[in-house]
């Protein structure tokens, strides 16, 4: 099994999740991504969050409802507390064929070794400018806006997660 | 004089909301995988027509979007890359909401692509206060 995954060891607590397995296809995608942002409005109250995960839930439900060859694939958003922090993990699944997980694993270790995440982004951008109905940016996106992007692949299978430590949530006032 | 052009789905609106000396083109909705077809082709033909009006600058306003995907933005990429290699360059200038924070976060490496060609324009107080606008929501309207 190849894995760029790097998902820390340990049990954190599990504060609050969904998980949904779907049908891929496009138009379930704009759904999916609105109940992966309505869970971090929730969960976290924090709009620059909430905006960076429904982006990256569209991205990637986008990919999985372009490049899945099976008739179901798995979305999971979570986040979890550990000792004064907590994180927010936006994982897929989906099967896929070996020619898309040879040219995804290439380009998903491409993001992983970047520098400069923003740098790589730009250079995207300016290389697939000139190219018609040429996109690939979804992923250098995600990437770009400061999450962090793991994987794993297990046969015909991609697992795909995006973290974001979170900090503690402020304490709360006590009422008298 | 620009022809009239625009695209209407259930979920996005892009329409030209003024044809004078200084184009406005108004984008509204969700900008996703349904959308970019039409998107590019549309973007294609405003590119010709701005060029053979020789306009000096374009505004393009997306106070209403709420989301644009990947395959949405490369459709500017395109754009933006026509209109800087071309002999007759213009102004496209954006327009952006700073409600929806996705989207100085999205536009920024366009920016970043032609420096010359585009231009980032925060919407000021008033019309941002508008009631989807001011909202922060990032799916706000049916498909958001």
């Amino acid at each position: 099994m190849a894995d760029g995954s790097g998902e820390s060891s340990g049990p954190p607590q599990r504060a609050l999740f969904v998980q949904l397995a779907f049908c891929p296809t496009p138009s379930l995608v704009s759904g999916i991504a609105r109940l992966v942002s309505d869970f971090c409005r929730t969960g976290l109250r924090d709009l620059d969050v909430t905006t960076r995960f429904h982006m990256a839930a569209h991205e990637l439900t986008e990919n999985i409802a372009k490049y899945s060859t099976s008739s179901r694939a798995m979305l999971e958003i979570e986040l979890t507390e550990g000792e004064g922090s907590r994180l927010l993990t936006l994982r897929t699944r989906n099967q896929t064929s070996r020619d898309r997980l040879v040219e995804v694993e290439k380009r998903l270790k491409e993001l992983q070794d970047a520098v400069d995440p923003v740098q790589l982004y730009d250079r995207l951008i300016e290389e697939t400018a000139p190219l018609e109905g040429v996109s690939g940016l979804g992923l250098a996106r995600i990437r770009a806006e400061g999450l962090s992007f793991n994987y794993q692949i297990s046969g015909d299978e991609l697992t795909l997660i995006v973290q974001e430590p979170l900090p503690p949530p402020a304490p709360r006032v006590a009422e008298h | 004089m620009l022809r009239s052009l625009g695209i209407r789905t259930e979920g996005f609106a892009l329409v030209l909301a003024d044809t004078g000396a200084v184009p406005v083109v108004r984008l509204s909705g969700n900008g996703d995988g349904e959308v970019v077809a039409p998107l590019d082709r549309t973007l294609k033909q405003l590119h010709e027509e701005l060029v053979d009006a020789s306009v000096r600058s374009v505004v393009v306003d997306l106070g209403e979007l709420y989301f644009m995907n990947s395959s949405c933005l490369k459709a500017f990429v395109s754009w933006i890359y026509k209109v800087r290699t071309s002999g007759k360059p213009y102004q496209i200038r954006i327009q952006y909401n700073p409600n929806q924070r996705w989207q100085q976060r999205g536009l920024e490496p366009l920016q970043r692509l032609a420096p010359a060609v585009v231009f980032l324009d925060q919407i000021g107080a008033s019309k941002s206060s508008g009631a989807s606008a001011a909202s922060g929501q990032v799916n706000g309207g049916r498909n958001g």
